[in-house]
């Protein structure tokens, strides 16, 4: 029977690897944004999709900024430097998007409508009633320095309107110009050259980072070496992404080779056998390979997240293995059939209180974590189901008789909780142990802060910072959100927040903005400016106007009901800016630069209608903040969830002895992160979930186990303690953030949940499962 | 009714360009700085490039002057007139200021422009904004140093005359630049500068005229520093 199963499940199995092997020929892909692990807030669709058009355009920009001392060097430099992004086909050059002939067509955009534009400084000085002002002005810039003005325009606009309109325009990045034809900035004797574009692919896709950056880094290395003071600064989601990648990699490869290595000794050491060793790998790559292709069938896009923490928790099953193969040094389980009936209740009871934690997780309105949930869940069961079929028919192996020596140190750690003349020692410890853990959760702290989760690179954070400041571009993460029903409406509200943004730029709440009604006023406003036009300067003033000028007399106004409109303004993507601005009818982005109070912000803008402040960063740090307190209650509801269980198997006392142990694990692993002094976030409470599952299972196969079966026992927990640390508690060295946070917990966590897991040898299984373990004594 | 009229056409492209025109104002002021600190030295020996034309200003000189612009502009009736007086001083820069008929002060230095009307700030040109600024400084600089190469990379300069009559003619090099605001320009100096003569793509003229030069190393007024320093404040 036990062949037939195993045999289907081999069947089932090879299907599986079948389905990987043609995804993966197929191209595996995997997303690598932290970000898009995180849930969205059920917030409204549209806030969500102005969210994602902003952070996705954003996140997909590309800047090198090209600097020499030299500017034909740099300009060459740029050039070349463009020609291999062009040649990687990932990256659509903007170099253009500013040249002479834009230029050009601005003009000719707005030149027919020059009689209802005004520029803030006109429009406030005809408001005033100082028309005078407005005309005296432009005549001293007609006679004014040579050069400043240019006559027929004279002619057709003798105030200057549009000109003033043109040049007051808020444009971002305040310190470029373009010097024939190349965006073009210069300091210290270094011109600057500004290379801009757009990733065609998805920035955080690894070979996307690979081919991108390859090729660049190869061209920059090329520059260099004949212009040695040739300087390329770089700032794009794409380029922290890949550095990100990188010390993931490094890491990944150090920390890797200790875990491994460290993992084959102990094996080989303990058992002296290469069996065990490699029956383990196949029961977690079974799990990992079955999760990974079970999951592509269920998920379109995995995350690499999921990959990570899915597979750390299936690492779980290799409690299962060890607990089987500490059996070996049973000597009275010889045969294999034996030693699966004596571990199978503890490693059942294990595996379904695991599933109970683990399923919590898809409770959690996370994508990512759903995802992280099934995935384990399913590799979980097919590692045990692996274990419980295959162990008993490849495990050829006699009882080893190597093992008195380990068997007696195994068995101190039982004995110690025993002894009576240790009674002493075990209250000071445990008075010591709550101490710590009273003033470690007293000082815990949480930080949500995403920015430091991310680790991002320092000196690519120093290279943005460099480029910011040498192109005056301080463009900020927040933005404000401008919706209506229609463009003409949203247009208007801008014109009412721009007073307001006014006053707090005043205040240096913020330096600038760009809004749609700066570039396209609303046509109520257009209408508005004619009429001020017409009654407070062309009336009073344009007769004189013209004749101090010795111009002909004006012509009669055209037909003037022409209104400039949003649709128009974008056709041909004339204006710069201006359709990132407008992500659909109605619904507009106003850019902020410099920012640094969004709270005034907020503030200033609340009792506007249809106009809210994003703050992307800032909401996924909330959001950080909810799911981290939420993940802390999905392991209350797990422990609770578990005790139905436990206490069927164990009785009601029993049932609080084997909880015990991992409760106190968490709960000190948690005053370690405050004894650490580092925030509490939500790296530490997955962590806390795959530590509250193994000290389950540590105290249940400590209360599964015989009173002569003991030592045997503390050495498979004994194994599957320093394998798990060999694997996780490593972690706590990485220097990404997240990932050390988790290494961290699982670290403290998991060597409590060993220590303490004895203390569950006191509860007594009341009924049998499948089979119990031989020689057990009776209550 | 609307028609469009080839005037009008015109007056379209007229008025891109002007979008332009704070970038064109700076190489033709710093075309005319360069001209105007020039030639100040006539008699001096003889200069291997450029025999007839005099010596630079020397760091610390300040040119001071009067000058008269008429500006024939396509389509006006009358060309404008305006005068005032000017002042160069070297390692400074430049400060023009219209007396008549609307006063306006521009001050140009390495740092960028400013123009002042009756109190107010009316163009602001920071250097860093327009690198062009910059690198007709540098040819600026140049030719103060008595180096034409700078210069000669934009025009192609012709000299004629004697040291104590002679004319420049510059033509820009590059025919194709949309940024060039110079179709040809014409010096006529002899102690200093006296007449410049510049004719624009788009058929505008400016006419200048420069008398009662006088150099002296005395120290800039108050007013003259403070235009200088504010070039540089924001």
């Amino acid at each position: 029977m036990r062949r037939i199963l195993a045999l289907i499940w081999l069947a089932l199995l090879l299907a599986l690897a079948g389905h990987l092997a043609w995804k993966y020929h197929g191209g595996l892909q995997f997303s690598t944004d932290i970000l898009a692990l995180l849930p969205r807030e059920p917030e409204t669709p549209l806030l969500e999709k102005a969210n994602r058009a902003v952070t996705d355009a954003v996140s997909r920009r590309i800047v090198l900024l090209i600097g020499d001392p030299d500017r034909e060097t740099a300009r060459n430099a740029a050039a070349d430097l463009g020609r291999a992004l062009a040649a990687a086909g990932l990256v659509k050059l903007d170099a253009d998007s500013l040249s002479g002939d834009r230029l050009k067509k601005l003009g000719a955009l707005y030149f027919p409508y020059r009689h209802s534009l005004l520029s803030p400084r006109d429009r406030s000085l005809l408001l005033a009633g100082q028309g005078e002002e407005v005309a005296t002005n432009a005549l001293s810039q007609i006679y004014g320095f040579v050069g400043l003005t240019d006559a027929r325009l004279i002619a057709q606009d003798p105030f200057l309107l549009l000109q003033s309109f043109l040049t007051q325009l808020p444009v971002p990045m305040s310190r470029l110009t373009f010097d024939d034809g190349m965006l073009t900035t210069s300091e210290k004797g270094v011109t600057w050259i500004l290379l801009t574009g757009t990733l065609t692919a998805e920035p955080f896709a690894l070979d996307v980072q690979q081919r991108l950056i390859g090729p660049l880094d190869k061209a920059i290395v090329a520059q260099r070496q004949q212009h040695a003071d040739l300087q390329v600064k770089r700032l794009g989601a794409v380029f922290f992404a890949a550095a990100g990648s990188q010390v993931a990699m490094e890491e990944t490869s150090t920390l890797g080779l200790v875990s491994t290595i460290g993992s084959i000794l102990l094996l080989l050491l303990t058992f002296r056998r290469i069996a065990p060793l490699w029956q383990n790998l196949l029961v977690i790559g079974i799990g990992a390979g079955t999760a990974l292709s079970v999951s592509l069938l269920l998920f379109d896009h995995l995350h690499v997240a999921v990959l990570l923490f899915g597979v750390s928790l299936i690492g779980i099953a290799v409690d299962y293995g060890m607990y089987y193969y500490s059996s070996l040094f049973d000597p009275d389980c010889c045969t294999p059939e034996q030693r699966l009936r004596s571990v199978l209740p503890g490693i059942t009871l294990g595996y379904v209180t695991t599933l109970l934690g683990y399923a919590i997780l898809i409770l959690a309105p996370f994508p990512g974590l759903r995802q992280i949930a099934i995935f384990s869940l399913i590799g979980l069961s097919a590692s045990f189901v692996t274990v419980l079929l295959w162990f008993p028919l490849i495990d050829r192996l006699p009882p080893a008789r190597h093992g008195a020596g380990m068997l007696r140190a195994a068995g101190l750690l039982w004995r110690f909780w025993e002894q009576p003349e240790r009674r002493l020692v075990r209250w000071i410890l445990g008075a010591c142990l709550c101490i710590a853990a009273v003033i470690g959760l007293l000082r815990i702290h949480a930080d949500d802060d995403v920015r430091k989760l991310q680790s991002l690179s320092p000196d690519l954070l120093a290279q943005q910072a460099e480029i910011q400041r040498l192109i005056g571009s301080t463009t900020s993460t927040q933005f404000l959100l401008v919706h209506a029903a229609d463009d003409e409406t949203a247009l208007q509200r801008e014109e009412q927040l721009a007073p307001i943004l006014d006053r707090l730029r005043g205040k240096s709440v913020l330096d600038g903005y760009q809004s749609p009604a700066a570039f396209v006023p609303s046509a109520a406003r257009q209408r508005e400016n004619r009429q001020l036009i017409e009654t407070r300067l062309n009336q009073p003033y344009l007769a004189q106007q013209v004749q101090q000028l010795g111009l002909p007399a004006p012509k009669a106004a055209e037909d003037d009901d022409a209104v400039l409109t949003l649709d128009k303004a974008r056709a041909e993507d004339t204006v710069p800016f201006l359709s990132s601005l407008v992500l659909q009818p109605g619904i507009h982005v106003v850019m902020l630069d410099g920012l640094r109070d969004t709270a005034a912000l907020r503030a200033a803008t609340q009792d506007l209608d249809g106009v809210r402040v994003i703050d992307p960063t800032g909401d996924y740090t909330t959001l950080l903040s909810k799911y981290r307190y939420r993940a802390v209650w999905l392991i209350v509801i797990a422990v609770l969830l578990m005790m139905p269980v436990l206490i069927w198997r164990y009785g009601w006392l029993g049932s609080i002895l084997v909880k015990a142990p991992s409760v106190t694990a968490i709960t000190l692993a948690a005053a370690a992160v405050g004894l650490a002094g580092e925030g509490f976030t939500f790296f530490h409470a997955m962590a806390l979930i795959l530590v509250q599952s193994i000290g389950v299972d540590f105290a249940v196969f400590c209360a599964e186990s015989s009173r002569n079966r003991q030592s045997v026992t503390m050495l498979g927990v004994w194994l599957a303690t320093l394998t798990t640390l060999l694997s996780f508690g490593v972690l706590a060295f990485s220097q990404v953030a997240a990932v050390h946070a988790f290494g961290l917990t699982m670290l403290v966590g998991l060597i409590f949940a060993f220590l303490l897991a004895p203390l569950a040898g006191n509860a007594k299984p009341r009924r049998g499962l499948t089979g119990t373990g031989n020689g057990r004594n009776p209550v | 009714m609307r028609k469009i009229t080839a005037p009008k056409i015109d007056a379209r492209r007229i008025a891109a360009r002007r979008i332009a025109a704070r970038k064109i104002a700076a190489p033709i002021a710093a075309v005319l700085f360069s001209c105007l600190s020039l030639a100040i030295l006539p008699n001096s020996d003889a200069r291997a490039a450029d025999p007839q034309i005099g010596e630079p200003l020397k760091p610390g000189e300040i040119l001071r002057g009067h000058f008269t612009q008429e500006r024939s502009l396509q389509g006006f009736q009358a060309s404008l007139k305006s005068e005032g007086t000017f002042v160069v001083a070297q390692g400074k820069g430049l400060i023009w200021t219209v007396e008549k008929p609307y006063p306006t002060t521009t001050v140009i230095t390495p740092d960028g422009l400013v123009q002042e009307a009756r109190g107010n700030e009316t163009l602001r040109l920071p250097a860093s904004r327009v690198p062009f600024l910059t690198r007709l400084y540098d040819m600026l600089s140049g030719t103060m140093t008595g180096d034409w190469n700078a210069m000669k990379t934009q025009f192609s300069v012709e000299t004629a005359g004697t040291s104590d009559d002679w004319t420049l003619q510059l033509r820009p090099k590059s025919t194709g630049d949309a940024n060039m605001p110079i179709a040809e320009m014409r010096i006529q100096g002899g102690r200093y500068v006296n007449d410049v003569d510049m004719h624009r793509p788009s058929g505008d003229r400016d006419h200048l005229q420069f008398h009662d030069q006088t150099v002296g190393s005395g120290p800039l007024s108050d007013t003259e520093t403070k235009l200088f320093e504010g070039v540089a404040k924001k």
